[in-house]
């Protein structure tokens, strides 16, 4: 497992509006992105990001709780996002964590 | 992480038929048979062999017979298979977590209600998993007076954030232990403890003080207002970055319907 580093754009992190998480994350070069997380099983297909701007965005309700992910880049590599709350996921990676109220 | 995608010899009729054996009979037993199937097919898309996945279940079929959550402890095992986890390696981390279930079983004591025991259990075998120990979670119950399982149990996730974040033992105990005591709910613990945690070169430097929080909380101020304003106010502004955004915004994306969470597909 590859874990991302912090440095990059600006613009991109998580956005919680309501009940909604709006993930945002630069990565030019991939073909594919998905988000996957204990909300859909770890599906590694089921949300797929869409390419804006070139930032892979992605909105998702959610109901109110503590998720983790990981963004899953052209349907083989898994990596940590980029964002202020990290946990550990026990198989010596880390997992970002979003929390919605 | 490796995919191994191919290399076994998989059945996922086998896999199915396997779920079917271990499934027990009744309403109740309907989740976990989802579960399989999702573990089962997670199995099949790595190349992993039914002989390898039937003990990941068998363990969750025990705890479960125990009384702990299962929901958590299969998606630790469908995080383990997704990632390409080898499943002896996911066998170890789920044994683990299920043993800090059952320590948090212990140290809760009788919850009455099934819903609030399973999320207590869960929460405090995460903060188990996170470096918190038992004599913390004594501590905490000791400082908080009659707190109920939930709040104990976030009182001590909260405790495991703040311990993340270098607080001290003695300070991150004492403050939410006051917290819990003063009935802050579930979520303002944890928002404390990330507030805590999010100015902990404040707390470390001196520039703020953890005694002054507490102090605040034992006044009975609001889990909101425990932070000075201003500190309120900074914090919600730290994750955005300084720099202006929208001139450099891509344009909105057409107004779509949100997602609900979904499952993967059968």
């Amino acid at each position: 497992m590859v874990v991302a580093g912090c440095a990059a754009s600006l613009r991109e992190g998580l956005r919680v509006r309501g009940g909604t998480v709006e993930f945002r994350w630069r990565r030019p070069e991939a073909v594919s992105v998905a988000i996957a997380g204990d909300f859909n099983g770890w599906s590694a297909s089921s949300h797929a990001m869409a390419r804006e701007g070139g930032l892979w965005t992605r909105r998702i309700a959610l109901p109110p709780g503590e998720y983790a992910f990981m963004y899953v880049v052209d349907g083989r590599e898994w990596l940590t996002p980029p964002v202020e709350e990290k946990v550990p996921d026990g198989f010596g990676g880390w997992n970002g964590r979003v929390v919605v109220p | 992480m490796a995919s191994g995608g191919g290399m076994a010899a998989w059945s996922f009729l086998s896999a199915l038929a396997l779920a079917t054996m271990l499934a027990p009979a009744g309403a109740a037993a309907e989740l976990a048979a989802q579960h399989r199937r999702d573990i089962a097919r997670l199995a099949e898309s790595r190349g992993v062999a039914a002989g390898e996945v039937a003990p990941l279940v068998e363990e969750i079929d025990r705890a479960a017979s125990r009384g702990l959550p299962a929901g958590p402890l299969a998606n630790k095992v469908k995080e383990g298979l997704a990632k390409g986890v080898p499943p002896a390696r996911v066998q170890t981390v789920l044994r683990g977590l299920v043993g800090n279930m059952d320590s948090a079983v212990g140290l809760l004591g009788t919850v009455p209600d099934a819903a609030l025991r399973a999320r207590a259990i869960e929460v405090l075998a995460e903060a188990l998993g996170r470096g918190v120990t038992a004599e913390d979670v004594k501590r905490l119950a000791q400082g908080a007076g009659a707190a109920p399982a939930e709040s104990l149990a976030f009182g001590a996730k909260g405790w495991a954030l703040l311990r993340e974040a270098g607080i001290p033992s003695d300070d991150g105990v004492a403050l939410m232990s006051e917290a819990m005591r003063h009935g802050f709910r579930s979520a303002d613990l944890l928002a404390l403890a990330r507030e805590v945690s999010r100015r902990r070169d404040e707390f470390a430097s001196g520039r703020a003080s953890l005694d002054a929080v507490r102090e605040a909380v034992r006044r009975g101020e609001r889990p909101e207002r425990v932070m000075p304003p201003e500190r309120v106010e900074r914090r919600e502004r730290a994750p955005v970055p300084p720099v202006p955004e929208r001139p450099e915004r891509p344009p909105e994306p057409p107004a779509e319907r949100p997602d609900r969470p979904e499952r993967p597909p059968r």
